[in-house]
């Protein structure tokens, strides 16, 4: 990266050369910060003087992804859950399968005489109640380890300074250009995601899956209430879950395989099948509502779900805490360099 | 891009009715223009895809005449922009050629723009030029990138990997042309030839005829493939050259930078804010003339003549930041003592050297950049940018010319033609590096390469859609 700094050339791209162009010389701290500022358009490669099969042989973007699976293996809490990261399918699946398992079994113990031929309305088989008690410690966990593991990033990022110049101005900012992607436009050049010249693939598809899930989380936080607000909000929070993942997996798989960080895929492939598979299953929990048989929809897509939160502080699900920490920084930095 | 097919078009079943000579911005901006007149072009490039380019893939900027606009941060009068070209060049070879240029470049980001060019919006750069230059984004590979994705969309054959060897007249018109591509050696002819192929910098047997030894420690900061073949033969049969010899774009770079195609990242910035010591630990020139914008090139050539091409800028801890960073590291020590050493330099000499330039410091202002700050009673003397080095860390920077293009090159006409001893050749155009000697004849404007190469690209276009 010292090869960039002296060159700048792809200053308006993205945050990660805003952050650069501050720096004179760049320390191991300043490389995972740029990781997570980082979101693989690869456009800088693409414009590279200096890529393979130049002597420099760069490859910004392969360099970044490596550095930012670092980051999620050296800042996962508690520290033996680090094994989760570098066996990820297997630790998912297991996850997965626990939790269905865990989901019909508590149904069945609750239900006592359990059969798949049953009817049963939702609130018999996961009690208001029930679901409360459940799920609020689950995000409590996942909001706790979260916090440690964003702290932990914090500190490696920024290991002089803690705090220093951090406003409150600077962390609206920083999460407004998480949640409005304004990086992933690249400067206006687009993205080469999974392609060359794909321009917006991943505009399109990551918001969907962001604002998909956080619309299915917030209707059904409602939970007993299904009535058509909230079903129809969770119909589609859903729906763009499914739609969004599903097609940033095959984009994934399609992909230009240049800058690919196999790790990085490891990691994206089970939270992305999860989220496809809640997505979908949200889909037909609603569809099949009032059917008499749709618990047992309801009962595989909490476990999935179940899965999703339990997986959450050891996956892929704590990019958007760094994400957004990295673009605070990134914000907090402009305001002081100007 | 090539394949078979496009191949056995070429060569068999249509005679291109232009061919244009090297892939770099002048040779694209006049293809572009032909094909979207209805012109069938095809460009020849010596490089394989990946270098494709020529030294147009190592810039950023262009230098274009202009009102207040979306841009840069103000105008620009075609008068301004004149007097600065008359400022690094001297007398002008052909002052009304050179005015069109400039009255020319006024379309230029506009042209650019509708060819998909992106142009940044903010300019935070470390050069001084977002009044006078417009920056592109993603920098010249980007610019290359687009405008080769355009040309196939315009139908532009491109050839890669087709150097041409030889070029053939007849009756005091271009004939036909010798290539090899690929190895394989073909004869091609076409109504009309321009030749866009650049300086000959990275020719070094060529450079090695005119500096001798010299040139064996020059570093190519420009493409590997700018060899000077068409040059060479436009130049063998009779074509009138411009431009002399031994005058290029040669700056200080690093002497860890590559052979070739070292682009801009191995320049070193920090000459002005220190001293310049050579392999004898003598200085040689003022590190703090004023640098910009046309002493920036002054210090390759003050390498070229020191003891096996090299020397060492030496700073203290305060200027540190004050420079563009470096892709090398700089040596660094906290005593001179032992950064000599580490620059392999004699280490009593070193020190009494640095030493002797601190007792002559005159420095009385507090304003960061220390512009007025001078030496008296040194020689040479340093006028400017003059601070003791004396907080440790110190670093050192070994420092070898960087070639960055050459200037000698063909003489055009006002139609934008070739000239040979008899005259203006009809059927041949030259636009770029190639003909830039017909505008300035030494010095550099930073991004005035790209503006010579795309006007000069366009006329010679006009030339022959008028033409036929």
């Amino acid at each position: 990266m010292q090869i960039c700094n002296a060159c700048r050339y792809c200053e308006g791209y993205c945050s990660v050369w805003d952050a650069l162009d501050r720096r004179h010389d760049i320390a191991e701290s300043d490389v995972y910060y740029f990781s997570s500022l980082c979101h693989d358009c690869r456009e800088c490669y693409v414009v590279c003087p200096f890529t393979e099969p130049h002597e420099y042989a760069l490859n910004i973007p392969k360099i970044l992804g490596t550095v930012r699976l670092e980051t999620y293996e050296k800042n996962i809490k508690p520290d033996f859950m680090k094994g989760a990261i570098r066996h990820p399918l297997s630790f998912s699946s297991a996850v997965a399968a626990i939790s269905l398992v865990g989901v019909f079994l508590f149904i069945f113990i609750e239900k006592g005489n359990f059969s798949l031929f049953h009817t049963y309305t939702l609130e018999e088989t996961i009690s208001p109640s029930i679901y409360r008690l459940t799920t609020i410690p689950i995000y409590l966990y996942v909001l706790f380890l979260w916090a440690l593991e964003g702290h932990s990033y914090w500190r490696s990022i920024s290991p002089s300074s803690v705090a220093s110049g951090v406003g409150i101005r600077s962390v609206i900012r920083g999460i407004y250009d998480a949640f409005s992607h304004r990086n992933f436009k690249g400067g206006g050049a687009g993205c080469n995601f999974p392609k060359e010249k794909s321009g917006n693939f991943r505009l399109i598809f990551h918001p969907m899956v962001l604002f998909g899930f956080i619309a299915a989380l917030i209707s059904i936080s409602f939970y007993p209430d299904t009535s058509p607000v909230f079903a129809y909000s969770y119909l589609a929070g859903s729906l763009l879950m499914f739609v969004g993942s599903t097609s940033l997996i095959l984009g994934k798989e399609i992909s230009w395989k240049i800058a690919e960080v196999k790790g990085m895929t490891g990691i994206d492939l089970p939270f992305s099948i999860l989220q496809s598979l809640s997505g979908i299953t949200g889909v037909m929990l609603i569809a099949f509502l009032g059917s008499g048989h749709d618990w047992i929809v309801f009962a595989i897509h909490d476990a999935f779900i179940l899965s999703l939160f339990l997986i959450a502080p050891f996956g892929k699900f704590i990019h958007p805490v760094f994400r957004i920490l990295a673009l605070i920084k990134n914000r907090a930095e402009s305001v002081n360099y100007a | 891009m090539v394949n078979n097919s496009l191949y056995s078009t070429m060569f068999v079943a249509t005679m291109p009715s232009t061919i244009v000579v090297g892939g770099g911005n002048a040779g694209l901006s006049c293809a572009m223009e032909l094909a979207i007149n209805g012109i069938d072009t095809t460009i020849l490039e010596s490089a394989p895809e990946f270098y494709r380019g020529g030294n147009s893939k190592y810039t950023r900027d262009i230098r274009y005449a202009h009102e207040e606009d979306r841009f840069t941060s103000g105008s620009y009068s075609d008068k301004e922009l004149l007097a600065d070209l008359v400022s690094v060049s001297g007398e002008l070879p052909d002052e009304p050629l050179a005015r069109e240029v400039i009255e020319r470049s006024r379309k230029m980001p506009y042209w650019m723009e509708s060819n998909g060019i992106l142009f940044k919006k903010e300019i935070r750069g470390t050069l001084d030029l977002s009044r006078t230059n417009a920056f592109f984004l993603g920098g010249g590979k980007s610019l290359m990138n687009t405008y080769y994705e355009r040309a196939g969309k315009l139908g532009i054959k491109v050839v890669y990997n087709a150097e041409v060897t030889d070029i053939k007249f007849k009756n005091g018109r271009f004939d036909e042309l010798s290539v090899s591509i690929e190895g394989a050696r073909k004869e091609i002819s076409a109504d009309n030839l321009v030749v866009c192929s650049g300086g000959f910098e990275a020719n070094k047997p060529w450079l090695s005829e005119i500096w001798g030894e010299r040139a064996r420690n020059f570093k190519i900061r420009g493409t590997r493939f700018n060899t000077g073949a068409p040059l060479r033969s436009l130049l063998a049969n009779g074509i009138k050259s411009i431009g002399d010899p031994m005058n290029g774009h040669m700056i200080a770079v690093d002497q860890r930078s590559p052979e070739f195609d070292g682009g801009i990242v191995t320049r070193i910035d920090a000459i002005p804010k220190g001293i310049v010591l050579n392999s004898r630990c003598e200085r040689f020139y003022d590190e703090g003339e004023e640098i910009w914008p046309k002493r920036y090139a002054i210090w390759g050539h003050l390498l070229a003549e020191q003891e096996n091409q090299r020397a060492f800028a030496v700073i203290d801890s305060k200027m540190y930041n004050n420079f563009m960073p470096t892709a090398y590291p700089p040596a660094a020590s906290n005593s001179l003592n032992d950064l000599a050493g580490k620059l392999d330099l004699p280490k009593d000499k070193f020190v009494s050297k640095v030493k002797e330039y601190n007792s002559h410091v005159i420095c009385t202002e507090d304003a960061r950049d220390h512009f007025n700050c001078h030496t008296s009673g040194l020689s040479p003397e340093k006028s400017h940018f003059s601070t003791t080095i004396d907080v440790p860390p110190f670093y050192g920077y070994p420092l070898s010319p960087g070639l960055t293009f050459t200037y000698m090159g063909v003489r055009i006409d006002r139609t934008g033609r070739v000239v040979s001893e008899d005259g203006p050749v009809e059927n041949l155009y030259a636009a770029g590096e190639i003909a830039s000697g017909n505008i300035l004849k030494s010095g550099y404007l930073a991004g005035f390469g790209l503006t010579i190469g795309t006007t000069l690209g366009w006329k010679a276009a006009e030339g022959i859609i008028n033409y036929r």
